[in-house]
């Protein structure tokens, strides 16, 4: 019963994957095509070894801490006064990511399905299922996670397989697309397309001894491979100007499916890929969500506030208008700024960490001789931007 | 006692334990119901048998006067009334004569073995093998023992719970006046079923034979599989008011120990009033109780209990009863089919994987139907949605009230078939093909494709092999079909994912349910994927056995050493 | 494992009920908004767009009559025409004398009448775009008479619906030359991004009066739709290609100026081609060919000045059948017979080239090789690869390799007794 719960090198890997990887099913994604143009292809790419080297250092930071979610991390590295602001910035940014997908999800399932359907039903439906697994336990997600998690990939390169016969390479042309400055400038404004990666910090005392880093890096390589093959099939069915239109590329992508009489209008056999991709990464945001808030609170059990944190998601994916306003203010909050408080947190207690292995160093015997060092040249490289952010 | 803290004692924290006096005891109520004439006949009943329960629950040693036991074991077996006992008092012929007894059900004991090996030497040959050695009263009854009872198993019996149980087993006691011992001898020869061809789950390729209710034969035909002298059926009573001799059997050097140890615990606690069927005992041994999927495999073949047991499992067998529970048991062994493994494994594999196609069928097709036709309509082809439509323009139902009737009917089919005597069993198929296919569309009650939907489905369902599992498919079938009436497809994931994540919390005996696939761990080709028989090099991981390893790498050993044989055949290349 | 049982199904209980309760809350607000039964919908097998005479728009309906299929009933479709502002309005019109609710997602084919496309079709197909409905799958196609009669005159003959005979006449660019790809996807793409011009299956009802006599030998793909001298079948014929610049219809290709233009476009398919036997006059070499490889274009842009563009077609050929004496099938002819065929094909090309640049529309979809070229968006942008291509200098050149020679290598000529 009170066993705490285990997760395996395979479940988290899932987990963390569809959950960094569920952007790309809901609209936000596509505007990534506003700084891209037709180069956004290079943008995803870029973050490939960004996103390599952020969790490197996040990884770092957490195996100094062993059996520690980062809440805990921060409350000895800066206090707990300071940690609680840090802590807050996380919970917002989960609250806010889980509501915003939700809103998505919910909005992609009307213009996609059930157009008559109210949204409330189908948020409430999502909902009801989310927490239901998010109640069961963080344990029981990422094996859930796992059990999808081939079958997803799966899923998903055949989806983008069935196209090939509409790849037109052009679409990945002009290369450089806004030009080298502009492609730069888009890197950095979607630093934050990663940031989900937080969610290892507060899953990691589950995790076995010795596996975060391959998780970590594991979680980077295949979600973002799998980004990139999304918006470059995207890029090559419907090249550049047309690409930029679209609210749901990949939903696009499936629809124009087209390989004979038979093979056409496969949208719905994938509308599992959908709602896997939603459910598993939403109820990991929530359960995200009221570990980070238990953590606060000091309190071992996050289930309390599983139902509060539930309506406060609901009401805030209620609060945007309309669909657009939604996944605008996604993009700006989840991929260009989501990077400040993901950011601004990992790079606070690593300069606090660095400090304080400093001191120690100085006081008394050599701790770790090589660690911090580098660790501080890769911590270099990730808070920069993110500084240039705010 | 105030009147609150008894209220609150009865109605609001009532312990298990005094619930369960007081309802072996009978009810207050009852009591208070009954006319005063009866009720001091009641009072005096409850009294007497309370008292002779105890007789058999506290260890109350057998007294020496044999008169003394003989009316209290006519007490005990309720002689006068009860015909089936018989009490035979009879004169051991030795120097002096001894009075003894002889106590047996008729009927669960064998007459010519009574005769043969208590009467005939205790009466006419006591002095044929006299014993110089020793003194003849401390010694009466190891003596009567050693050597003048020619039974094959002869016990020792102290006092009334082991006379009673040992009678009731079908064993003979011999009370012998003056000693504070009795003997128990073996004569069992009850009336049971021999051996046939499984009934349930039968197979093409493979042995042939069933177990039957009786537990020593069911035990030796497990035993006739395993030779090992590290296989251990360990015998456990089950129960409380008629207590069921059940029995597990594991291998001492590959079972985890402690897995044997929670299977014997979880059974020696049990307090039930009746398990004679190893369903109920499933059901009082269970980690959770869901409708899911059953928690235990139970199977009526020998050589899958053998092939479990050698896989570190625990059987659990109960007398009376062919089927036997394997646990733990993981989601994946329900699927299984005995026949897998005897076939060469691409064939194997291929009949697995129907069986998987079958089972997602049997649970999700009806819902899918429901939610392409009545949301999903852009996914069905042009052709076949206006044929679907043109087809339904005379039917009066909505599709999902059409497939509700259709499942309805099927499941009638089935029960009924379940429950009709075999005599007028043909009518059963000729009314359901008749009525429920084709007059049912000739009258457009139903489209025609919605029958077709329905049969597939039922042949799904057919396919799992593991009977209770098809049971909780078909419940759960009805699940999904209300899940796709309110959201269409959206719906049936949402289900998949909650049914998937409470799939994945459940656990046998404490083995995660969807074990080896998450959590992942080591294991032989023999899941979705049944591979070749000389890949099966391990244990299942989950289960943690003693030995690991099944069989070395090379497990062929001819491959290897093809060359030595000097150009005999046995390579073949 | 079980130590705290009573504390864990206490759990499990609460579990389960709030599962139930959450379950059981939806059950309510599902009030099943999109459940509908296929029967209680119209689908809509072929959409017609015209320009309207009370309206912007008469968009017409061909609606299949499910009965046909199911088994009875007599039509298998019917057509429904009306005068809306839009092509949703038509949808909501349609309901006051159709039965069922409109549905556009099987729909197999949407039909502008060159009149309207003349004008400006841009946004109906912007409109398409956004409609959920409607699915880049369907084929877009131009009639040169009013969209509603090819509606009303396309009855299958082969099909029980007619949602089977669109989707099989419109995939005819499979195996014909004269038939351009004409998916709504592609031609949305082709209509609306920079580089490109619509190429867009024609449509056509059987001419009445049959043409002028022409006896001599004339290339079968000179016509487009609406001309060609046939009887019989269905009334609706495809045939050649419309060509769309900017949201409007410039112009048309005929059948082979389509066939190069697929050619170029690397569009696989097998065609026949008819060459006069330069050795006996009057007689005909028939050459089934398709293309080897994947046609090698190569753009070279000077500065901001006109591009210069050449392409090679890599064909390869089967000699079907000859009419003349000559022995074409004779190793040492068959080089010849190449360059003969080659020329052939630089002949009609250099004629399709002509009329494009006429046209001014790049229907080779040069200009997407030619965004290759550039680094950056703005650059291309600002080429104005539109404006440049009828300025280009191009050259399609073919390449023939003849692999067969059919059932005989030689014919024995007639013998003169």
């Amino acid at each position: 019963m009170s066993e705490s719960p285990k997760i395996g090198l395979r479940e988290a890997v899932g987990l963390l994957t569809i959950f960094l990887v569920a952007k790309a099913f809901i609209p936000y994604l596509a505007f990534i095509f506003d700084w891209g143009l037709s180069g956004t292809w290079l943008i995803v790419l870029a973050h490939l070894p960004l996103g390599v080297v952020g969790v490197l250092v996040l990884v770092w930071l957490l195996n100094r801490h062993p059996g520690k979610t980062i809440v805990e991390i921060g409350e000895e590295l800066v206090g707990p006064i300071p940690n609680i602001f840090l802590a807050l910035m996380l919970l917002i940014f989960l609250i806010g990511l889980v509501a915003l997908e939700l809103r998505q999800f919910g909005e992609f399932l009307l213009t996609a399905f059930l157009p008559n359907t109210p949204l409330s039903v189908v948020l409430l439906a999502f909902m009801a299922a989310m927490l239901a697994v998010a109640y069961m336990g963080i344990d029981t997600l990422a094996r859930v996670a796992w059990l999808f998690f081939l079958p997803f990939l799966f899923g998903v390169f055949v989806l983008l397989a069935l196209t090939a016969n509409l790849w037109e390479s052009h679409g990945l042309y002009p290369l450089l697309g806004p030009g080298p400055w502009g492609l730069v400038k888009g890197v950095g404004s979607t630093l934050g397309v990663g940031s989900d990666i937080i969610l290892l910090a507060i899953i990691a005392p589950f995790l076995a001894s010795g596996v975060m880093r391959t998780v970590g890096l594991a979680t980077v390589l295949i979600s973002g491979l799998t980004v990139f093959s999304i918006i470059l099939v995207t890029s090559m069915v419907y090249p550049f100007p047309v690409a930029h239109e679209l609210v749901l590329p990949i939903f696009e992508v499936s629809r124009a499916i087209n390989l004979g009489r038979f093979l056409v209008r496969l949208e719905t056999i994938f509308l599992p890929l959908w709602m896997f991709a939603g459910l598993i990464s939403m109820t990991a945001g929530l359960y995200g969500a009221a570990a980070v808030t238990a953590r606060i609170l000091k309190m071992p059990y996050y289930r309390p506030f599983l139902f509060p944190i539930s309506v406060i998601v609901i009401a805030v994916s209620f609060l945007f208008p309309n669909i657009i306003s939604a996944v605008q203010i996604s993009f700006n909050l989840l991929i260009t700024w989501s990077v400040v408080p993901v950011g601004l947190v990992v790079g606070t207690l690593l300069a606090a960490e660095i400090w304080r292995s400093r001191k120690n160093q100085q006081k008394g015997g050599p701790k770790s001789g090589d660690g911090p060092r580098s660790g501080a040249a890769r911590g270099g490289l990730r808070t920069k931007p993110s500084g240039k952010g705010t | 006692m105030s009147l609150f803290s008894k209220l609150s004692r009865r109605v609001l924290f009532r312990e298990p334990q005094e619930y369960q006096s007081l309802f072996e005891s009978g009810s207050q109520e009852d009591q208070q119901q009954a006319p005063a004439g009866d009720r001091r006949q009641f009072k005096r009943k409850k009294a007497e048998t309370e008292r002779l329960a105890d007789l058999i629950n506290q260890d109350v040693p057998l007294p020496t006067d044999l008169q003394e036991i003989k009316q209290t074991l006519g007490k005990l077996f309720r002689s006068p009334e009860n015909n089936d006992v018989v009490i035979r008092q009879f004169i051991i012929g030795m120097e002096p004569p001894l009075q003894a007894l002889m106590v047996f059900y008729d009927g669960l004991a064998d007459k010519s073995t009574q005769n043969m090996a208590i009467l005939q030497p205790l009466m006419f040959f006591p002095s044929l093998r006299p014993d110089p050695g020793k003194k003849l009263v401390d010694s009466l009854m190891d003596r009567v023992a050693e050597s003048l009872l020619p039974g094959n198993e002869v016990v020792t019996v102290r006092n009334y719970q082991e006379l009673a149980d040992n009678v009731m087993n079908g064993l003979t006691v011999v009370v012998v006046d003056g000693q504070d011992r009795a003997l128990a001898v073996e004569t069992r020869a009850w009336e049971h079923r021999g051996i046939s061809t499984p009934q349930v789950e039968a197979v093409i390729r493979g042995p042939q034979e069933a177990f039957t209710e009786q537990i020593r034969a069911n035990i030796t035909l497990v035993r006739k599989y395993l030779r090992r002298t590290s296989l251990v059926s360990k015998f456990v009573k089950v129960g409380e008011m008629s207590q069921a001799q059940c029995a597990i059997m594991y291998l001492d050097d590959i079972a985890n120990p402690q897995l044997v140890e929670e299977v014997l615990r979880r059974l020696q606690s049990l307090k039930a009033d009746f398990i004679h069927e190893s369903g109920i005992l499933e059901q009082m041994v269970q980690d959770t109780d869901t409708p899911l999927s059953p928690q235990a495999l139970s199977t009526e073949r020998p050589d899958r209990v053998a092939a479990n047991l050698i896989e570190g499992r625990v059987a659990i067998l109960v007398d009376g009863n062919p089927w036997v529970l394997i646990v733990p048991t993981t989601f994946f062994s329900l699927m299984q089919a005995a026949e897998d493994a005897y076939i060469r494994w691409p064939g194997g594999t291929f009949a697995r994987v129907v069986r998987y196609v079958g089972l997602a069928v049997a649970m999700l097709l009806p819902a899918f139907y429901v939610a392409a036709v009545t949301y999903h309509q852009d996914f069905i082809p042009t052709d076949l949605l206006l044929a679907m439509t043109g087809a339904r323009e005379a039917v009066p139902f909505p599709t999902i009230l059409e497939i509700l009737m259709m499942e309805l009917a099927f499941e009638l089919i089935r029960e009924a078939g379940i429950r009709i005597p075999g005599t007028v069993g043909t009518t059963l198929g000729i009314v359901g093909a008749l009525i429920l296919g084709q007059a049912a569309v000739a009258a457009n009650i139903v489209s025609p494709i919605l029958i077709v939907v329905v049969a597939v489905t039922a042949l799904g369902s057919f396919a799992i092999p593991n009977y209770e599992l098809s049971v909780s498919v078909r419940m759960l079938r009805f699940v999904y079909l209300l899940l796709a009436v309110f959201l269409g497809l959206f719906g049936i994931v949402a289900g998949l994912f909650v049914h998937a994540a409470l799939l994945v919390q459940m656990r046998s005996f404490g083995v995660p349910f969807l074990a080896p696939l998450t959590p992942m761990t080591a294991s032989s080709p023999d899941y979705l994927w049944r591979g070749p028989v000389w890949q099966q090099e391990r244990r299942p991981d989950y289960l943690d056995p003693l030995r690991s390893r099944r069989q070395p790498r090379i497990s062929r050993g001819w491959t290897r050493h093809k060359r030595k044989g000097g150009g005999g055949d046995g390579g073949g290349k | 494992m079980a130590v705290g049982s009573r504390h864990n199904r206490a759990r499990k209980t609460v579990l389960l009920v709030l599962v139930g309760l959450m379950v059981l809350a939806t059950l309510p607000l599902g009030g099943c908004w999109d459940y509908r039964e296929p029967d209680e919908v119209s689908w809509i097998m072929a959409v017609g767009v015209d320009r309207g005479r009370e309206n912007d728009l008469r968009i017409s309906f061909q609606i299949a009559v499910p009965l046909a299929a199911g088994g009875g009933g007599e039509s298998t479709a019917f057509v429904t025409a009306m005068d809306v502002p839009s092509l949703p309005a038509a949808l909501e019109v349609m309901n006051s004398f159709v039965s069922r609710e409109g549905d556009l997602s099987h729909t197999k084919a949407i039909i502008f009448s060159r009149e309207l496309a003349e004008e400006d079709i841009s946004g109906t197909i912007m409109l398409l775009n956004r409609f959920r409905q409607f699915r880049p799958t369907t084929a877009l196609l131009i009639s040169q008479e009013k969209a509603e009669e090819v509606l009303r005159q396309a009855e299958p003959v082969l099909e029980i619906q007619p949602g089977k005979y669109w989707e099989l006449i419109t995939s005819g660019w499979r195996y014909t030359e004269f038939i351009p790809v004409g998916t709504f996807r592609l031609a949305d793409q082709e209509i609306r991004t920079a580089g490109a011009a619509g190429l867009v299956p024609l449509i056509g009802l059987e001419q009445e009066e049959p043409g002028p006599p022409h006896p001599d030998l004339r290339p079968k793909g000179q016509d487009v739709a609406g001309q060609l001298p046939r009887r019989g079948g269905v009334a609706v014929e495809l045939f050649g290609s419309a060509v769309i610049r900017e949201g409007r219809m410039v112009g048309t290709l005929n059948g082979d100026e389509t066939g190069i233009v697929k050619l170029v476009r690397n569009v696989n398919y097998r065609t026949f081609k008819n060459l006069p036997d330069p050795n006996e006059q009057g007689r005909i070499i028939i050459i089934q060919a398709r293309s080897r490889q994947a046609p090698r274009i190569e753009v070279d842009r000077r500065g901001n000045g006109p591009s210069q563009i050449r392409a090679d077609v890599f064909l390869e050929a089967d000699i079907v059948g000859k009419e003349g004496f000559t022995a074409w099938s004779h190793p040492e002819r068959i080089p010849q017979l190449e360059r003969l065929l080659a020329q052939s094909y630089n002949e009609d090309a250099r004629v399709t080239v002509r009329r494009a640049q006429e046209l001014g529309a790049d229907v080779f979809t040069f200009g997407w090789e030619a965004k290759k070229q550039f680094l950056t968006w703005r650059e291309w942008e600002e080429y104005r690869w539109a404006d440049q291509f009828p300025n280009a200098d191009i050259e399609i050149s073919f390449d023939v390799r003849i692999r067969r020679v059919g059932l005989t290598s030689e014919d024995i000529p007639l013998r003169r007794f």
